[in-house]
This record gives structure tokens, C-alpha cells and sequence, in this order.
């Protein structure tokens, strides 16, 4: 592609590719799905597309993350948008000569629902698509990450093109504060707000910084984002560099996510070639240019001063806000920082203007959410939809409900920072203030399914765990706090814990949220006050009967075989790590409970399901 | 940050060896001799900033698998920084290790869905079944075994992934007859 130096040039590339192509194309998610096999999968199709000479007819696009990832790899033959799940390397053939050339169904490789058996062709038929809304995922499943022609056809830079060119940085605030955009890396400040501080500061050096430290375990969406689609979020930062009046950008990411350093780095030069990054973009007399820069294995560090700490070489440890990084940030220059879905929402806005956006959602919470939905859910994947959404049609429509035909115990919204909501509530709109009503946040978007199978004491547990390791220790609430209440919800779920600790539990809690220096400490207790409220009965059953309702706690529970089941296949005994287990073959064996560890090895090994836990 | 503190930094680097950052310290595993020749190349690439230090971090891991003490002080000296400061880098990231790692690396995935899902079961029999603790290597060199906190395969859970290669829906009993595969190859 040339380097392109003005507004019409910008068109000129969409102009010059078809919108109707003469060809097919498989879409292969290229991303997620790599777990799964993706990569193999997308090989043989390339090479049996390459084998039988059809490119011309047939094209292979390995694309971001469909969201499906519980039916991974996952493939669309477009532009009919046919849908295959669970795509074997044995099928590929199949694919190629059926859907590929002559548009034909494979009819035995469609998806069909595990519940009703019902079979689907296209992906926006199937319940986990069409209850969704795609403005930000929209390239996912149809281009590849990389593309940038493509990219462009999809009116890709466009937006920047008009903020650029035809529009004044006020302006530009102005139609973003209309919008009712809102943060969604957690807090949900109003980010034409934050765009405005910044650029009311004087100076001429500023930077915007893009936020994809996703710490928060269980939340895959700004890493799909990034990988998915790298040009959306780079448009986004770059009207955003305009709007405040940056010429540097920076974005950071976690380490962990090869894929989406590798796009983002790659994606930024391609932009640089095009002229759509560095000297005056598309004529406009504006300057830009994005550094990526990778974390290092610091939940805290996704917070944006300790972000900036970390960018400066230094240990990512926060400071008190004010000043904010709107005043003062990266190398004491006003910073924007904003989250990943935040600025790939941004080119939507630009380019369909302020009321589109502000006619999706709520009241106070415009636009769509994406979720990243896992745990006891039948169909883990990535999941958006407008503001407002029930919990229930979330995990139920789109989830498919609970795995296993178990009972909904309650969704985990937010991570380490939110909280539980129980079944009473599954009918609440999930909004920013909704969720927060009920006594979690909105978070980034981590939403884990939690079954009758799952102990809330547990996770409370689980939780504090994380959240004390990954205190940096600056400040003492969150420091020792978190260390003391862990070692209370450790005490209560080894079975020692008593009543007493219980409320000595609540009552720390509480100080530690009122008096920790960052959000981290300010949120720490949100999953054991949630679950408190909600379960109160579960941390009784711990410290009163000692007893683990959920039957998960090591240290109060029992495993047990069942003899009219057991076989007596000595697989149990063989494998036990501590020899805890005996009988003669062909009779029913016996744990001995004193010497039983509870690691559950047995129980994984039964084939007869013979041994249970009480 | 001063410019004495570089000085000294540099003197005992090139000088005394021995009197390294963390001398004195347990360490799990008496570090092998370490060739620091291929370091300067690795230095000579990042300019002679405090904000280097996480990059060229990085850097040096990638060169020995783990960031050996006498190169933390090479750094120190090359970005003109307290040694203190670059310790204080290194040991505050989970990314960086100052001890040497396995051959093959277990990563047991500890997001919330894994969580859920029974991943505490899966790390307690690879660990048990190997002898350490996690985070810890094997002092035959040959494990080293890590909690990560979310890989974003949740589809997956509970994941392990070994040397890059993915293992989901795990239970205690697959998750050991992987970890016999590695075992019983032939050492490199
Ligand atoms: C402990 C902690 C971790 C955070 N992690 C992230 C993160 O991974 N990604 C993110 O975008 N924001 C994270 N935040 C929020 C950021 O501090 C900041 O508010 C956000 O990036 C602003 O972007 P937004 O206005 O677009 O939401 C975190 C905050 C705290 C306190
Ligand atoms: S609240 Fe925790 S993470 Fe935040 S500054 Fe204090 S110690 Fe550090």
C-alpha cells in the first residue's frame, strides 16, 4: 500500500477493493483457538487450498477471536457466514469443496445446541451470537488482525480521517462527552471528562497511553481486542492523541500475551508505512506516533500510576492521585490513560456519531460491554452486549447456563475488585450503577460462573490470596490487611475458624476499603464483603458445624468409596500418593481417613465413579 | 541514583565478582558459572537510561533463562543505577526469576475459571508428585513449576501448559501422566 497523505487518498484504498467479492473466505480464529489446534487447522486449509490451485476462489483468513472459544477452532466461510464448530483437520477437505467452492452446506459438521439439539447454519443464528451486539468485536470474525486494506474497506480510519481533517480537538471532546462513553477499564470515569482535563493543561508534550495490563485472571477481552483487532484500538489512540493534543502514545501490555504484542507492534508499523501514524497524518498537519511497551507480571501495575512508575523503569508502585495523570503523568507530562475497549470504542463513536452510541445502553451507561464469560458455563467465550443486559440472559441466552446440569450459585463480576451476585439478582441490568448497587463493580468484564459445586469461602479465599500477593506493600491497610484477612479465611476453611473470626473478618475488611492509598487496597475486601452478605450461611457451616456445604475445603471433607459400585480394579490404590487406600482386587476398597490427604487423585481415576466426596 | 553509586557499581562488577547483589543470600540452587561475555552485545543495544531497566531486563532473561547475579550488576553499572535499584526491579515483577530455571516449564493456569474449575488439585499433585513447592525448580534442573494468574483460555480450564504446549480440561490423573511424558524423555 503507498503512503497515503490526504483524506481522499485514505478513500481511494477502500474504493479500490470490491465490496463484493468473487471469492469465498474461510475465517479461522487465529487467536484463541490456538489452544485448540487452530494453527494446524489453518495450515491445512492454506495447504489444501494451495494444493488443489483454487486462491483465486478460495481465501484463508486467520482472524481474531470469534468468541465461541468453547466450540474451538472455530470457522466461517464467508460471505454466507455458514458456521462450523469444533473444525477437525479431517474435515478441512470437506470445507474446501463443499462451502469453499460451491457454497454448499456441510450439513453433519454444523453446530447444533447441546441442550435442544437443534441445528444452526449461520453464526448470527446461534443463540451465543444473536443475543449479542457487536460494535467493538465487529472485525473479529471477519478480518484478519493485520489487514489493514481490509480494515480500511470496513471504513477503518475513517474516523480519525474526519477527527483529523474535518473536525476541531474540541470537538472531538464534545461528541465523546455526548456519547456518554464511559471507561471500561473499571471505574467507569467519563472519558470526554478525562480528555478535557487533559487537554486544558498547558505544555505541549503530552502522551496517551493505552491500558492493556488486564490483570485481572479470568479476563480475556483487551487481549482479544488487541489481537484481534490492532487498527481500532491504534485509531482510537490516535484521535484521542488529538483531542488532548498528544503526539506520543504509548501502549502497554501484559507480557503474557504474546499474540497481542506482536500484532500491536506489527500493526503499528503497517500504519507507519501507510502514513496514518508519524508526520502530518492524511494532511492534517498532526503528528502521531505508538511505542508498545511490555509489562512485567504485576496485577498492580494496571493501575495507571503505578503503570506509569513501571513505564519509568521503577518499581510499579502507585502515588496518591491528585495529581491525576490527566495533570500529571508519564515523565510528569499530562497522560491520558485509557483502557483498551475504551479507545476501540472511540472510532464507532467518531464515525456514526453521539446519538447512535447514547441510544445503546442505560441511562447512565451508553454503548456495549464485552464479557469475558468462563467458569461453570456451558459455553465459555467472549460475550458483547449493550449495556443494560440481564445476568441472566448473559449466562442463560448467550452462556447456555450452568455446565453439568448444576444449580446457578452466583456470577463473580470484576475479579479480585467485585464481587458475587447471587441468583436473586440474575434479573439486575448489568450496568455501572446497577452492579454497583448490589454490592459488586462492573470491573473490566471477567464474569465467572459459580455453581452449587463451588464454596464461597473459597473464593473469597481465592481471591485475598491474589490480591495479597500482589499488593506492592507501599501502604500498611493493604499490606497487612490483606495478609490478616487472609489468614482468617484460611483459618475458616482449614476448619479452625470460629465465629469471632468471622466478624473480626468483616470488620477489617471494612477499614482496609476505607483506608488503602490505591484501588487495589480500596477493593481487596470486595469479594469477601459480597460473600459475607450474600453467604453468610456458608462461612457458619465453616467455623459453627464445620462443614463445607460445597463439599470443596480439603480439611472438611471426606472421601469415601462406594461399595456397591466399586469394582474392585485396584486403579485407586495404584495410583494413591500415600497409600491410603486398600482391599484386595475384585473387592471393594477402603480409604484410610488418617492417612488420606484428600488430592481427589483416586477420584479422578475411577472409572466407575464409585468414589464421592461428603 | 548517584554518580558515586555507579562508580562502585562498576568497580565491583569488572573487579571483585564475587561481591555480587545478593552474596550472602540462601539460594536454592548455587547458580552456575556464568559467561558474561554475551552480556555486553546485550547491553550495548539500550541506551544508558534509568527507564531501561525494565526492557533491558527482560533482555538479559531472554540471554541466560534467569537474570544471574553478576549480570544485575552489569546492568546496574551500564544504565548508571543503584544495584539496590535494579534488585529492587527485579524481585518486584513476577516476570524476572534470579534463580536458574528448569528445562521444562509447567505453568498451571490460576485464573478464576481454572480456580473453579479445580486447578488447586491439578498444582498440588504435580507438585507433590515432583517435591517442591510452587514457583520452585527441581534440583535436578529438570521442572520448574508456575502458578500463572490467567492465560485467557478459560474454554480450556483447568489448563497446564508445558514448554508452550497447551494441556486443558486437566485432573489430577492426566495432568501426572503428562508430566510422566517429560520425564521419561531422553535429556538433551
Ligand atoms: C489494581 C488495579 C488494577 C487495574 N488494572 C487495570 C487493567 O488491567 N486495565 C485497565 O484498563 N485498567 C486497570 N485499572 C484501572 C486503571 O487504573 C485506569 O483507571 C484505567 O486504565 C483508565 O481507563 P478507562 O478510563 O478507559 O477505564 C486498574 C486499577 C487498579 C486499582
Ligand atoms: S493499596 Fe495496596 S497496592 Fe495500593 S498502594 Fe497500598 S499497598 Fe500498594
Amino acid at each position: 500500500m503507498k503512503t497515503m497523505r490526504s483524506p481522499a487518498d485514505l478513500a481511494a484504498v477502500k474504493a479500490s477493493q470490491a465490496t463484493e467479492p468473487n471469492y469465498r473466505t474461510i475465517a479461522v480464529c487465529s487467536t484463541g483457538c490456538l489452544a485448540v489446534g487452530a494453527g494446524t487447522v489453518a495450515q491445512a486449509f492454506e495447504d489444501e487450498v494451495r494444493r488443489r490451485g483454487i486462491a483465486d476462489k478460495v481465501r484463508v483468513a486467520r482472524t481474531g477471536c470469534h468468541g465461541l472459544c468453547e466450540q474451538g477452532p472455530v470457522v466461517i466461510v464467508h460471505p454466507e457466514r455458514i458456521f462450523y464448530p469444533r473444525v477437525s483437520v479431517e474435515a478441512v477437505p470437506r470445507i474446501v469443496e463443499e462451502t469453499g467452492l460451491r457454497g454448499e452446506i456441510a450439513r453433519d459438521l454444523l453446530y447444533r445446541d447441546p441442550a435442544t439439539g437443534e441445528e444452526y447454519v449461520h453464526d448470527y443464528d446461534v443463540p451465543f451470537y444473536s443475543a449479542q451486539k457487536r460494535v467493538v468485536l465487529r472485525y473479529n470474525t471477519d478480518l484478519e488482525p493485520l489487514d489493514l486494506e481490509g480494515y480500511i474497506r470496513w471504513d477503518g480510519y475513517a474516523a480519525a480521517a474526519r477527527a483529523l481533517v474535518e473536525m476541531s480537538p474540541e470537538e472531538v471532546i464534545e461528541e465523546i462527552e455526548l456519547s456518554g462513553l464511559r471507561g471500561r477499564g473499571g471505574a467507569g470515569f467519563p472519558t470526554g471528562t478525562k480528555w478535557q482535563i487533559c487537554r486544558q493543561q498547558p505544555g505541549d508534550h503530552k502522551y496517551v497511553i493505552c491500558n492493556a495490563d488486564e490483570g485481572d485472571p479470568g479476563a480475556f477481552m483487551d487481549r482479544s481486542l488487541l489481537e484481534g483487532a490492532p487498527h481500532a484500538v491504534i485509531e482510537g489512540m490516535i484521535i484521542a492523541g488529538y483531542a488532548v493534543g498528544a503526539n506520543q502514545g504509548i501502549i502497554y501490555v501484559r507480557t503474557e500475551y504474546p499474540i497481542a504484542v506482536r500484532h500491536a507492534a506489527r500493526a503499528i508499523e503497517q500504519a507507519r508505512e501507510a502514513g496514518l501514524l508519524g508526520q502530518d497524518i492524511l494532511g492534517s498537519g498532526f503528528h502521531f506516533d505508538i511505542t508498545v511497551h511490555e509489562g512485567a507480571g504485576a496485577f498492580v501495575c494496571g493501575e495507571e500510576t503505578a503503570l506509569i512508575a513501571s513505564l519509568e523503569g521503577r518499581r510499579g508502585m502507585p502515588r496518591p492521585r491528585p495529581p491525576f495523570p490527566a495533570q500529571k503523568g508519564y515523565r510528569g507530562k499530562p497522560t491520558v490513560i485509557n483502557n483498551v475497549e475504551t479507545l476501540a470504542n472511540v472510532p464507532a463513536i467518531i464515525l456514526n456519531g453521539h446519538e447512535w452510541y447514547a441510544a445503546i445502553g442505560t441511562e447512565r451507561s451508553k454503548g456495549t460491554k464485552i464479557f469475558a464469560l468462563a467458569g461453570k458455563v456451558n459455553n465459555t467465550g467472549l460475550v458483547e452486549v449493550p449495556m443494560g443486559t440481564t445476568l441472566r440472559q448473559i449466562v442463560f441466552d448467550i452462556g447456555g447456563g450452568v455446565r453439568n446440569g448444576k444449580a446457578f450459585k452466583a456470577a463473580q463480576i470484576g475479579g479480585p475488585s467485585g464481587g458475587c451476585v447471587p441468583a436473586q439478582y440474575l434479573d439486575t441490568p448489568i450496568d455501572y450503577d446497577s452492579v454497583r448497587a448490589i454490592g459488586t463493580i462492573m470491573g473490566s468484564g471477567g464474569l465467572i460462573v459459580l455453581d452449587e459445586d463451588t464454596c464461597m469461602v473459597d473464593i473469597a479465599r481465592y481471591f485475598l490470596e491474589f490480591t495479597q500477593r500482589e499488593s506492592c506493600g507501599k501502604c500498611v491497610p493493604c499490606r497487612i490487611g490483606t495478609r490478616r484477612m487472609l489468614e482468617i479465611l484460611e483459618r475458616i476453611t482449614a476448619g479452625d475458624g470460629t465465629l469471632e473470626d468471622v466478624e473480626r473478618l468483616e470488620r477489617l475488611a471494612l477499614v482496609v476499603k476505607k483506608t488503602s492509598l490505591c484501588g487495589l487496597g480500596q477493593t481487596a475486601p470486595n469479594p469477601v464483603l459480597s460473600t459475607l452478605r450474600y453467604f453468610r450461611d456458608e462461612y457458619d457451616a465453616h467455623v459453627v458445624d464445620k462443614r463445607c456445604p460445597a463439599h470443596y475445603c480439603r480439611a472438611l471433607i471426606t472421601y469415601r468409596i462406594m461399595a456397591d459400585a466399586c469394582t474392585g480394579c485396584t486403579a485407586c490404590a495404584r495410583v494413591c500418593p500415600v497409600n491410603a487406600i486398600s482391599g484386595e482386587p475384585k473387592q471393594t476398597h477402603v480409604i484410610d481417613q488418617a492417612l488420606c490427604t484428600r488430592c481427589g487423585l483416586c477420584r479422578a481415576t475411577c472409572k466407575f465413579e464409585a468414589i464421592e466426596v461428603v | 541514583m548517584s554518580h558515586e553509586h555507579s562508580q562502585q557499581a562498576e568497580a565491583q562488577s569488572h573487579g571483585g565478582a564475587q561481591q555480587t547483589l545478593l552474596a550472602g543470600q540462601p539460594q536454592e540452587h548455587p547458580g552456575p558459572r556464568v559467561d558474561l561475555s554475551p552480556l555486553k552485545a546485550t547491553l550495548e543495544k539500550f541506551p544508558r537510561r534509568a527507564d531501561q531497566l525494565l526492557p533491558l531486563l527482560r533482555a538479559v532473561q531472554e540471554l541466560y533463562g534467569y537474570l544471574p547475579r553478576e549480570a544485575l550488576d552489569a546492568v546496574a553499572s551500564h544504565l548508571k543505577i543503584s544495584r539496590a535499584n535494579v534488585l529492587g526491579v527485579a524481585t518486584f515483577y513476577h516476570h524476572f526469576s534470579l534463580v536458574p530455571q528448569g528445562r521444562h516449564k509447567v505453568c498451571i493456569c490460576r485464573g478464576t475459571a481454572c480456580h473453579v474449575r479445580g486447578s488447586k488439585d491439578v498444582l498440588d499433585s504435580v507438585c507433590q508428585s515432583l517435591g517442591i513447592e510452587p514457583g520452585q525448580t527441581t534440583p535436578d534442573l529438570s521442572f520448574t513449576v508456575e502458578e500463572v494468574m490467567c492465560l485467557g483460555a478459560c474454554a480450556l480450564a483447568p489448563l497446564m501448559v508445558v514448554d508452550g504446549a497447551y494441556y486443558g480440561k486437566m485432573d489430577q490423573r492426566r495432568a501426572l501422566e503428562i508430566l510422566k511424558q517429560y520425564k521419561q524423555e531422553p535429556q538433551a
